[in-house]
Protein backbone atom coordinates (compact mmCIF):
# COMPACT_ATOMS: atom_id res chain seq x y z
CA UNK A 1 0.00 0.00 0.00
CA UNK A 2 1.38 3.45 -1.07
CA UNK A 3 -0.78 5.66 1.22
CA UNK A 4 -2.68 4.16 4.78
CA UNK A 5 -4.22 6.91 6.42
CA UNK A 6 -5.56 5.70 9.76
CA UNK A 7 -7.93 7.95 11.97
CA UNK A 8 -6.61 10.44 11.18
CA UNK A 9 -8.04 14.02 12.70
CA UNK A 10 -7.81 17.72 11.93
CA UNK A 11 -8.88 20.06 14.69
CA UNK A 12 -9.16 24.04 14.04
CA UNK A 13 -9.58 25.84 17.16
CA UNK A 14 -12.36 24.02 18.55
CA UNK A 15 -14.21 22.79 15.49
CA UNK A 16 -13.36 19.41 14.08
CA UNK A 17 -12.63 19.26 10.69
CA UNK A 18 -11.44 15.73 10.08
CA UNK A 19 -12.44 13.07 12.33
CA UNK A 20 -11.05 9.66 11.91
CA UNK A 21 -10.56 9.62 8.01
CA UNK A 22 -9.42 6.19 6.58
CA UNK A 23 -8.30 5.58 3.17
CA UNK A 24 -5.72 3.08 1.15
CA UNK A 25 -4.13 4.06 -2.15
CA UNK A 26 -1.90 1.37 -4.33
CA UNK A 27 -0.65 2.05 -7.53
CA UNK A 28 -4.56 2.93 -9.10
CA UNK A 29 -6.06 6.35 -8.94
CA UNK A 30 -8.74 7.26 -6.52
CA UNK A 31 -10.82 10.13 -6.24
CA UNK A 32 -12.40 11.88 -3.41
CA UNK A 33 -15.49 13.52 -4.11
CA UNK A 34 -18.21 14.75 -1.70
CA UNK A 35 -19.82 18.25 -0.96
CA UNK A 36 -18.41 21.47 -0.30
CA UNK A 37 -17.16 21.53 3.37
CA UNK A 38 -16.89 18.13 3.80
CA UNK A 39 -12.80 18.14 4.74
CA UNK A 40 -11.54 17.33 0.99
CA UNK A 41 -9.42 20.43 1.06
CA UNK A 42 -8.51 20.04 4.51
CA UNK A 43 -7.19 16.25 3.69
CA UNK A 44 -5.03 17.27 1.37
CA UNK A 45 -3.35 19.66 3.13
CA UNK A 46 -2.61 17.45 6.47
CA UNK A 47 -1.41 14.59 3.90
CA UNK A 48 1.26 17.51 3.09
CA UNK A 49 1.73 18.46 6.28
CA UNK A 50 0.62 21.56 5.83
CA UNK A 51 -1.95 21.68 8.87
CA UNK A 52 -1.43 20.54 12.16
CA UNK A 53 -3.06 17.12 12.97
CA UNK A 54 -4.54 16.69 16.07
CA UNK A 55 -4.80 12.74 16.01
CA UNK A 56 -4.14 9.72 13.22
CA UNK A 57 -1.33 8.02 11.42
CA UNK A 58 -0.54 8.82 7.65
CA UNK A 59 1.87 6.60 6.06
CA UNK A 60 3.70 6.59 3.35
CA UNK A 61 5.85 3.71 1.66
CA UNK A 62 5.62 2.31 5.20
CA UNK A 63 7.13 5.86 6.60
CA UNK A 64 5.26 8.04 8.91
CA UNK A 65 4.32 11.56 7.91
CA UNK A 66 2.69 12.84 10.67
CA UNK A 67 4.59 15.21 12.60
CA UNK A 68 7.45 15.88 9.74
CA UNK A 69 7.87 18.93 8.05
CA UNK A 70 6.49 19.51 5.09
CA UNK A 71 9.36 20.00 3.09
CA UNK A 72 10.89 16.44 3.91
CA UNK A 73 7.02 15.28 3.02
CA UNK A 74 8.19 16.56 -0.32
CA UNK A 75 11.42 15.32 -0.19
CA UNK A 76 9.56 11.70 0.50
CA UNK A 77 7.80 12.18 -2.84
CA UNK A 78 4.68 13.55 -2.66
CA UNK A 79 3.54 16.43 -4.24
CA UNK A 80 0.58 18.87 -4.27
CA UNK A 81 -1.49 20.76 -6.77
CA UNK A 82 -3.09 22.94 -4.84
CA UNK A 83 -6.63 24.42 -4.22
CA UNK A 84 -6.70 27.80 -5.82
CA UNK A 85 -3.40 26.86 -7.78
CA UNK A 86 -1.51 28.82 -5.00
CA UNK A 87 1.02 30.09 -7.93
CA UNK A 88 3.95 32.79 -6.62
CA UNK A 89 3.00 35.94 -7.78
CA UNK A 90 6.31 37.37 -7.86
CA UNK A 91 8.07 34.62 -9.70
CA UNK A 92 8.34 34.24 -13.29
CA UNK A 93 6.97 30.81 -14.73
CA UNK A 94 10.51 30.24 -15.70
CA UNK A 95 11.09 30.94 -12.49
CA UNK A 96 8.56 28.70 -10.79
CA UNK A 97 10.54 25.56 -12.64
CA UNK A 98 13.69 26.68 -12.01
CA UNK A 99 13.02 26.57 -8.03
CA UNK A 100 11.33 22.68 -8.20
CA UNK A 101 14.31 21.25 -10.84
CA UNK A 102 16.29 18.55 -8.95
CA UNK A 103 19.94 18.18 -10.62
CA UNK A 104 20.81 14.90 -12.36
CA UNK A 105 18.50 12.45 -14.52
CA UNK A 106 15.52 13.09 -13.56
CA UNK A 107 11.72 11.85 -15.33
CA UNK A 108 10.54 15.12 -15.70
CA UNK A 109 12.60 17.96 -16.58
CA UNK A 110 11.90 21.62 -17.39
CA UNK A 111 12.32 20.61 -20.94
CA UNK A 112 9.81 17.91 -20.89
CA UNK A 113 7.28 19.78 -18.95
CA UNK A 114 7.69 22.90 -21.78
CA UNK A 115 6.94 19.77 -24.39
CA UNK A 116 3.61 18.82 -22.64
CA UNK A 117 2.53 22.33 -21.66
CA UNK A 118 3.94 24.48 -24.65
CA UNK A 119 2.08 27.35 -23.55
CA UNK A 120 3.92 27.56 -20.83
CA UNK A 121 6.96 27.96 -22.43
CA UNK A 122 5.56 30.95 -24.69
CA UNK A 123 4.62 32.35 -21.39
CA UNK A 124 7.62 31.52 -19.81
CA UNK A 125 9.22 35.31 -18.63
CA UNK A 126 5.53 36.09 -17.86
CA UNK A 127 5.18 36.70 -14.19
CA UNK A 128 2.32 34.06 -12.17
CA UNK A 129 0.25 37.06 -11.34
CA UNK A 130 0.01 38.03 -15.03
CA UNK A 131 -1.28 34.34 -16.29
CA UNK A 132 -5.08 33.02 -16.64
CA UNK A 133 -6.72 30.66 -14.51
CA UNK A 134 -5.82 27.66 -17.18
CA UNK A 135 -2.37 28.84 -17.48
CA UNK A 136 -2.18 28.94 -13.94
CA UNK A 137 -3.07 25.42 -13.91
CA UNK A 138 -0.63 24.00 -16.41
CA UNK A 139 2.21 25.53 -14.24
CA UNK A 140 1.04 24.13 -10.65
CA UNK A 141 0.55 20.77 -12.40
CA UNK A 142 4.30 21.06 -14.11
CA UNK A 143 5.34 22.46 -11.00
CA UNK A 144 4.23 19.25 -9.01
CA UNK A 145 5.76 17.34 -11.74
CA UNK A 146 9.18 18.90 -11.63
CA UNK A 147 8.93 17.57 -8.15
CA UNK A 148 9.13 14.05 -9.84
CA UNK A 149 6.49 12.52 -7.09
CA UNK A 150 5.45 9.24 -6.54
CA UNK A 151 2.54 10.24 -5.48
CA UNK A 152 0.41 13.19 -6.82
CA UNK A 153 -2.31 15.10 -5.01
CA UNK A 154 -4.61 17.11 -6.72
CA UNK A 155 -6.96 19.70 -5.21
CA UNK A 156 -9.98 20.43 -7.59
CA UNK A 157 -7.50 20.54 -10.61
CA UNK A 158 -10.31 21.48 -12.56
CA UNK A 159 -12.33 24.12 -10.55
CA UNK A 160 -13.01 27.48 -12.56
CA UNK A 161 -11.60 26.53 -15.83
CA UNK A 162 -13.38 26.72 -19.07
CA UNK A 163 -14.99 23.02 -20.40
CA UNK A 164 -11.91 22.95 -23.63
CA UNK A 165 -9.26 23.63 -20.28
CA UNK A 166 -10.97 20.85 -18.41
CA UNK A 167 -10.74 18.58 -21.17
CA UNK A 168 -6.90 19.03 -21.47
CA UNK A 169 -6.03 18.69 -18.00
CA UNK A 170 -8.00 15.55 -18.12
CA UNK A 171 -6.40 14.27 -20.93
CA UNK A 172 -2.86 15.11 -19.48
CA UNK A 173 -4.17 13.38 -16.46
CA UNK A 174 -4.98 10.09 -17.89
CA UNK A 175 -2.09 10.43 -20.17
CA UNK A 176 0.26 10.81 -16.37
CA UNK A 177 -2.14 7.54 -15.10
CA UNK A 178 -1.55 5.16 -18.51
CA UNK A 179 2.39 5.85 -17.92
CA UNK A 180 1.80 4.45 -14.38
CA UNK A 181 4.76 5.69 -12.33
CA UNK A 182 2.61 8.07 -10.36
CA UNK A 183 -0.18 7.44 -8.13
CA UNK A 184 -2.99 10.13 -8.31
CA UNK A 185 -4.98 11.59 -5.62
CA UNK A 186 -7.60 13.44 -7.41
CA UNK A 187 -10.14 15.92 -5.08
CA UNK A 188 -12.80 16.56 -7.78
CA UNK A 189 -16.34 18.29 -7.11
CA UNK A 190 -16.69 17.60 -10.90
CA UNK A 191 -18.00 13.88 -10.99
CA UNK A 192 -17.50 13.40 -14.59
CA UNK A 193 -14.18 14.50 -14.34
CA UNK A 194 -13.90 12.24 -11.40
CA UNK A 195 -15.07 9.08 -12.98
CA UNK A 196 -13.17 9.79 -15.96
CA UNK A 197 -10.48 9.48 -14.20
CA UNK A 198 -10.36 7.46 -11.71
CA UNK A 199 -10.62 3.27 -10.98
CA UNK A 200 -11.92 3.61 -7.80
CA UNK A 201 -13.98 6.64 -5.75
CA UNK A 202 -14.16 7.53 -2.26
CA UNK A 203 -16.63 9.14 -0.81
CA UNK A 204 -16.55 11.94 2.14
CA UNK A 205 -18.91 12.99 4.42
CA UNK A 206 -18.43 15.49 7.48
CA UNK A 207 -14.91 14.66 7.96
CA UNK A 208 -14.99 10.87 7.18
CA UNK A 209 -14.93 8.35 4.34
CA UNK A 210 -18.57 7.20 4.13
CA UNK A 211 -17.71 4.92 1.73
CA UNK A 212 -15.32 3.55 -1.57
CA UNK A 213 -16.71 2.48 -4.43
CA UNK A 214 -15.53 1.58 -7.93
CA UNK A 215 -16.04 4.48 -10.30
CA UNK A 216 -18.05 2.06 -12.54
CA UNK A 217 -20.33 1.28 -9.55
CA UNK A 218 -20.95 5.11 -9.05
CA UNK A 219 -21.44 6.25 -12.67
CA UNK A 220 -24.49 3.85 -12.80
CA UNK A 221 -26.52 4.66 -9.78
CA UNK A 222 -28.24 7.75 -9.49
CA UNK A 223 -29.55 7.06 -6.36
CA UNK A 224 -25.92 6.58 -4.26
CA UNK A 225 -24.80 10.19 -6.60
CA UNK A 226 -27.87 11.88 -5.41
CA UNK A 227 -27.31 10.38 -1.54
CA UNK A 228 -23.98 11.35 -1.26
CA UNK A 229 -23.34 14.19 -3.28
CA UNK A 230 -26.69 15.83 -4.25
CA UNK A 231 -25.96 15.98 -8.03
CA UNK A 232 -25.13 13.32 -10.83
CA UNK A 233 -22.83 13.11 -13.75
CA UNK A 234 -25.34 13.72 -16.48
CA UNK A 235 -27.51 17.06 -16.94
CA UNK A 236 -30.18 14.77 -16.19
CA UNK A 237 -30.60 14.16 -12.28
CA UNK A 238 -33.46 15.67 -12.19
CA UNK A 239 -35.50 12.51 -14.03
CA UNK A 240 -34.85 10.74 -11.09
CA UNK B 1 25.39 77.47 -1.68
CA UNK B 2 28.59 75.63 0.47
CA UNK B 3 26.15 74.88 2.99
CA UNK B 4 23.59 73.27 1.07
CA UNK B 5 26.33 71.32 -0.86
CA UNK B 6 27.87 70.60 1.95
CA UNK B 7 25.16 69.75 4.06
CA UNK B 8 23.47 67.40 1.04
CA UNK B 9 26.81 65.52 0.81
CA UNK B 10 27.02 64.50 4.29
CA UNK B 11 22.84 63.75 4.01
CA UNK B 12 24.40 61.35 1.38
CA UNK B 13 26.35 59.77 3.50
CA UNK B 14 24.25 59.05 5.96
CA UNK B 15 21.85 57.84 3.63
CA UNK B 16 24.45 55.47 2.49
CA UNK B 17 24.92 54.31 6.02
CA UNK B 18 21.19 54.56 7.02
CA UNK B 19 20.74 52.21 3.78
CA UNK B 20 23.16 49.49 5.02
CA UNK B 21 21.44 49.16 8.03
CA UNK B 22 18.13 49.25 6.92
CA UNK B 23 19.02 47.24 3.95
CA UNK B 24 18.95 44.11 6.55
CA UNK B 25 15.99 44.92 8.65
CA UNK B 26 14.53 45.16 5.07
CA UNK B 27 15.36 41.12 4.29
CA UNK B 28 14.13 40.19 8.07
CA UNK B 29 11.20 42.38 8.24
CA UNK B 30 10.11 43.46 5.32
CA UNK B 31 10.34 40.11 3.27
CA UNK B 32 10.64 37.34 6.11
CA UNK B 33 8.01 39.25 8.54
CA UNK B 34 10.27 38.38 11.51
CA UNK B 35 9.47 40.93 13.78
CA UNK B 36 13.27 42.06 15.15
CA UNK B 37 13.91 44.85 17.43
CA UNK B 38 16.97 43.93 18.19
CA UNK B 39 18.36 44.78 15.16
CA UNK B 40 19.91 47.98 16.80
CA UNK B 41 21.90 45.39 18.94
CA UNK B 42 23.40 43.47 16.35
CA UNK B 43 24.53 46.87 14.63
CA UNK B 44 26.50 47.07 18.19
CA UNK B 45 27.86 43.69 18.59
CA UNK B 46 28.95 43.88 14.53
CA UNK B 47 30.60 47.37 15.58
CA UNK B 48 32.33 46.16 18.56
CA UNK B 49 33.68 42.87 17.67
CA UNK B 50 34.96 44.65 14.59
CA UNK B 51 36.66 46.99 16.79
CA UNK B 52 38.20 43.81 18.83
CA UNK B 53 39.09 42.21 15.44
CA UNK B 54 40.71 45.53 13.76
CA UNK B 55 42.72 45.75 18.25
CA UNK B 56 44.09 42.28 17.87
CA UNK B 57 45.24 41.99 13.58
CA UNK B 58 45.27 45.63 12.60
CA UNK B 59 43.20 44.96 9.88
CA UNK B 60 40.79 47.19 8.46
CA UNK B 61 39.36 44.16 5.69
CA UNK B 62 39.46 41.68 8.57
CA UNK B 63 37.65 44.27 10.99
CA UNK B 64 34.68 44.20 8.13
CA UNK B 65 34.34 40.33 8.22
CA UNK B 66 34.67 39.94 11.65
CA UNK B 67 31.92 42.31 12.48
CA UNK B 68 29.52 40.71 9.76
CA UNK B 69 30.33 37.31 10.47
CA UNK B 70 29.97 37.97 14.31
CA UNK B 71 25.98 39.75 13.84
CA UNK B 72 25.22 37.07 11.08
CA UNK B 73 26.44 33.74 13.96
CA UNK B 74 24.50 35.95 16.80
CA UNK B 75 21.70 36.90 14.46
CA UNK B 76 21.24 33.02 13.29
CA UNK B 77 21.21 31.72 16.77
CA UNK B 78 18.47 34.56 17.55
CA UNK B 79 16.67 33.24 14.89
CA UNK B 80 16.91 30.09 15.34
CA UNK B 81 16.26 29.16 19.40
CA UNK B 82 13.94 32.02 19.73
CA UNK B 83 12.13 33.29 16.67
CA UNK B 84 10.97 30.64 14.11
CA UNK B 85 8.83 29.18 16.78
CA UNK B 86 6.73 32.06 16.87
CA UNK B 87 6.95 32.94 12.80
CA UNK B 88 3.62 34.83 12.52
CA UNK B 89 3.12 36.14 15.90
CA UNK B 90 3.97 39.39 15.69
CA UNK B 91 3.91 40.69 19.40
CA UNK B 92 5.52 37.66 21.00
CA UNK B 93 8.46 38.53 18.51
CA UNK B 94 8.47 41.94 19.46
CA UNK B 95 8.66 41.34 23.39
CA UNK B 96 11.42 38.78 22.91
CA UNK B 97 13.52 40.94 20.90
CA UNK B 98 13.10 43.65 23.02
CA UNK B 99 14.11 41.59 25.87
CA UNK B 100 17.08 40.63 24.03
CA UNK B 101 18.09 44.01 23.16
CA UNK B 102 17.81 45.24 26.52
CA UNK B 103 19.88 42.02 27.51
CA UNK B 104 22.82 42.82 25.11
CA UNK B 105 22.90 46.60 25.57
CA UNK B 106 23.62 45.60 29.34
CA UNK B 107 26.43 43.02 28.55
CA UNK B 108 28.00 45.29 25.75
CA UNK B 109 28.09 48.09 28.65
CA UNK B 110 29.76 45.97 30.78
CA UNK B 111 32.13 44.88 28.36
CA UNK B 112 32.86 47.95 26.71
CA UNK B 113 32.37 50.35 29.27
CA UNK B 114 30.46 54.23 28.56
CA UNK B 115 33.30 55.07 26.40
CA UNK B 116 33.27 55.71 22.53
CA UNK B 117 35.50 54.10 20.67
CA UNK B 118 36.81 55.15 16.72
CA UNK B 119 38.46 52.66 14.63
CA UNK B 120 41.98 53.34 13.01
CA UNK B 121 41.71 53.32 9.42
CA UNK B 122 43.78 52.52 6.97
CA UNK B 123 46.51 55.38 5.71
CA UNK B 124 44.79 55.68 2.15
CA UNK B 125 41.34 56.39 3.68
CA UNK B 126 42.39 59.30 5.61
CA UNK B 127 42.71 62.82 3.97
CA UNK B 128 40.21 64.45 1.71
CA UNK B 129 39.22 64.12 -2.42
CA UNK B 130 39.25 67.46 -3.95
CA UNK B 131 35.98 68.95 -4.81
CA UNK B 132 34.68 72.30 -6.39
CA UNK B 133 32.78 74.39 -4.42
CA UNK B 134 33.04 72.90 -0.92
CA UNK B 135 36.45 72.43 -1.49
CA UNK B 136 37.40 68.52 -0.30
CA UNK B 137 35.45 66.28 0.89
CA UNK B 138 37.12 63.08 3.01
CA UNK B 139 37.74 60.11 1.43
CA UNK B 140 36.49 58.10 3.95
CA UNK B 141 32.58 59.17 3.10
CA UNK B 142 33.06 58.53 -0.61
CA UNK B 143 33.95 55.06 0.23
CA UNK B 144 30.86 54.43 2.48
CA UNK B 145 29.01 55.87 -0.66
CA UNK B 146 30.51 53.34 -2.70
CA UNK B 147 29.87 50.33 -0.40
CA UNK B 148 26.08 51.72 -0.15
CA UNK B 149 25.92 50.99 -3.95
CA UNK B 150 27.79 47.89 -3.66
CA UNK B 151 25.30 46.53 -1.25
CA UNK B 152 22.28 47.49 -3.06
CA UNK B 153 23.63 45.70 -6.34
CA UNK B 154 24.95 42.71 -4.60
CA UNK B 155 21.08 42.72 -2.97
CA UNK B 156 19.41 43.02 -5.87
CA UNK B 157 21.23 40.53 -8.36
CA UNK B 158 20.93 38.07 -4.93
CA UNK B 159 17.50 38.09 -4.54
CA UNK B 160 16.51 38.84 -8.53
CA UNK B 161 19.21 36.06 -10.04
CA UNK B 162 20.06 33.66 -7.99
CA UNK B 163 17.57 30.75 -6.90
CA UNK B 164 18.02 31.50 -2.83
CA UNK B 165 16.75 35.03 -4.11
CA UNK B 166 13.70 32.95 -6.11
CA UNK B 167 13.52 31.07 -2.82
CA UNK B 168 13.24 34.26 -0.66
CA UNK B 169 10.60 35.96 -2.99
CA UNK B 170 8.40 32.65 -2.65
CA UNK B 171 8.77 32.63 0.68
CA UNK B 172 7.50 35.98 0.83
CA UNK B 173 4.71 35.26 -1.58
CA UNK B 174 3.29 31.73 0.29
CA UNK B 175 5.47 30.19 3.07
CA UNK B 176 3.53 27.40 3.28
CA UNK B 177 3.36 26.22 -0.59
CA UNK B 178 7.10 27.18 -0.69
CA UNK B 179 7.57 24.12 2.01
CA UNK B 180 5.38 21.69 -0.27
CA UNK B 181 7.64 22.09 -2.91
CA UNK B 182 10.35 20.65 -0.89
CA UNK B 183 12.08 23.97 0.01
CA UNK B 184 13.10 23.50 3.86
CA UNK B 185 11.22 26.93 4.24
CA UNK B 186 12.98 27.34 8.54
CA UNK B 187 16.71 27.00 6.81
CA UNK B 188 15.98 29.24 4.83
CA UNK B 189 14.67 31.70 7.02
CA UNK B 190 17.27 31.42 9.35
CA UNK B 191 20.04 32.19 6.49
CA UNK B 192 18.25 35.00 5.07
CA UNK B 193 18.00 36.26 9.10
CA UNK B 194 21.70 35.47 9.27
CA UNK B 195 22.36 37.74 5.93
CA UNK B 196 20.28 40.48 6.95
CA UNK B 197 22.26 40.60 10.85
CA UNK B 198 25.49 40.45 8.25
CA UNK B 199 24.32 43.79 6.97
CA UNK B 200 23.54 45.01 9.95
CA UNK B 201 26.86 44.09 11.57
CA UNK B 202 29.01 45.20 8.36
CA UNK B 203 27.35 48.44 8.57
CA UNK B 204 28.33 48.62 12.07
CA UNK B 205 31.99 48.53 11.40
CA UNK B 206 31.84 50.78 8.54
CA UNK B 207 29.51 53.78 10.24
CA UNK B 208 31.56 53.49 13.78
CA UNK B 209 34.56 54.11 11.57
CA UNK B 210 32.91 57.30 9.89
CA UNK B 211 31.31 58.35 13.59
CA UNK B 212 32.06 56.49 16.46
CA UNK B 213 30.79 53.48 18.89
CA UNK B 214 29.22 54.00 22.17
CA UNK B 215 26.30 52.57 24.09
CA UNK B 216 22.93 53.64 22.60
CA UNK B 217 23.83 53.78 19.67
CA UNK B 218 21.39 50.59 19.05
CA UNK B 219 18.30 52.46 19.74
CA UNK B 220 19.48 55.16 17.16
CA UNK B 221 19.84 52.73 14.23
CA UNK B 222 17.00 50.42 15.15
CA UNK B 223 15.00 54.04 14.92
CA UNK B 224 16.51 54.72 11.54
CA UNK B 225 16.17 51.84 10.14
CA UNK B 226 11.75 51.35 11.07
CA UNK B 227 10.96 54.97 9.61
CA UNK B 228 13.83 53.89 6.47
CA UNK B 229 11.75 50.96 5.63
CA UNK B 230 8.46 52.48 6.63
CA UNK B 231 8.71 55.06 4.03
CA UNK B 232 10.92 53.46 1.33
CA UNK B 233 7.80 50.82 1.55
CA UNK B 234 8.35 46.77 3.72
CA UNK B 235 10.59 44.73 1.81
CA UNK B 236 11.22 46.73 -1.08
CA UNK B 237 15.02 47.10 -1.69
CA UNK B 238 14.59 50.75 -3.87
CA UNK B 239 12.41 51.68 -1.38
CA UNK B 240 14.93 51.22 0.97
CA UNK B 241 17.35 53.16 -0.63
CA UNK B 242 14.74 55.87 -1.11
CA UNK B 243 13.49 56.01 2.16
CA UNK B 244 17.50 56.06 3.23
CA UNK B 245 18.09 59.01 0.82
CA UNK B 246 15.12 60.90 2.06
CA UNK B 247 15.72 60.56 5.82
CA UNK B 248 19.54 61.04 5.48
CA UNK B 249 18.88 64.06 3.45
CA UNK B 250 16.58 65.71 5.59
CA UNK B 251 18.57 65.32 8.81
CA UNK B 252 21.57 66.83 7.93
CA UNK B 253 19.56 69.89 6.08
CA UNK B 254 17.81 70.53 8.53
CA UNK B 255 20.53 70.08 10.94
CA UNK B 256 22.57 72.74 8.81
CA UNK B 257 19.17 75.19 8.73
CA UNK B 258 17.31 74.95 11.25
CA UNK B 259 18.86 72.94 14.32
CA UNK B 260 16.39 73.26 16.94
CA UNK B 261 13.38 71.45 14.71
CA UNK B 262 16.02 69.06 12.25
CA UNK B 263 14.82 66.16 14.92
CA UNK B 264 11.22 66.11 14.56
CA UNK B 265 11.93 66.59 10.51
CA UNK B 266 12.87 62.57 9.96
CA UNK B 267 8.93 62.21 11.63
CA UNK B 268 7.25 64.89 9.34
CA UNK B 269 8.29 62.92 6.30
CA UNK B 270 7.01 59.86 7.34
CA UNK B 271 3.73 61.06 8.76
CA UNK B 272 3.41 62.86 5.40
CA UNK B 273 4.43 59.80 3.58
CA UNK B 274 1.91 57.46 5.73
CA UNK B 275 -0.80 59.72 4.93
CA UNK B 276 -0.23 59.86 1.47
CA UNK B 277 0.77 56.19 0.90
CA UNK B 278 -0.05 53.99 3.68
CA UNK B 279 2.48 51.12 2.64
CA UNK B 280 5.14 53.79 1.96
CA UNK B 281 6.78 54.63 -1.17
CA UNK B 282 7.44 51.76 -2.82
CA UNK B 283 5.52 49.02 -0.69
CA UNK B 284 2.79 46.91 -1.58
CA UNK B 285 -0.25 45.82 0.67
CA UNK B 286 0.67 42.82 2.64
Amino acid sequence: MLLQIKGLEVQYGKSCILHGVELELADRPLAVVGRNGMGKSTLCNAIMGMVPITAGSVRFDACELVGQHSYQIARRGVALVPQGRRIFPSLTVEEHLRLVERPGAQKWTRERVYEVFPRLFERRRNSGAALSGGEQQMLAIARALLCNPRLLIMDEPTEGLAPLMVEQIVATLKGMVAEGDIALLLIEQNLGVALEVADAVAVMVNGRIERTLKASELAADRGLQQRFLGVSAGADAAVS
Amino acid sequence: MKLLLLASLNGITLAALYFIVASGFTLIFGMMRVVNLAHGSLYLIGAYLGHDVAALSGSFPLALAGGALGAALVGMAIHYFLLDRYQGDDLRQALVTIGLSIIAADLLLARYGGLSYQFELPEMFYGSMPMPIVGGYPIFRIVLIGLAIAVYLALWLLVQRTRFGIMIRAGVDDRHMLGAIGVNVPLISTLVFGLGAALVGFAGVVGSSALSIAPGEDARYLLSSLVVVIVGGMGSLPGAAIGALLIGLAEQIGLAYFPTYSIILSFVIMVAVLAWRPYGLLGRPA
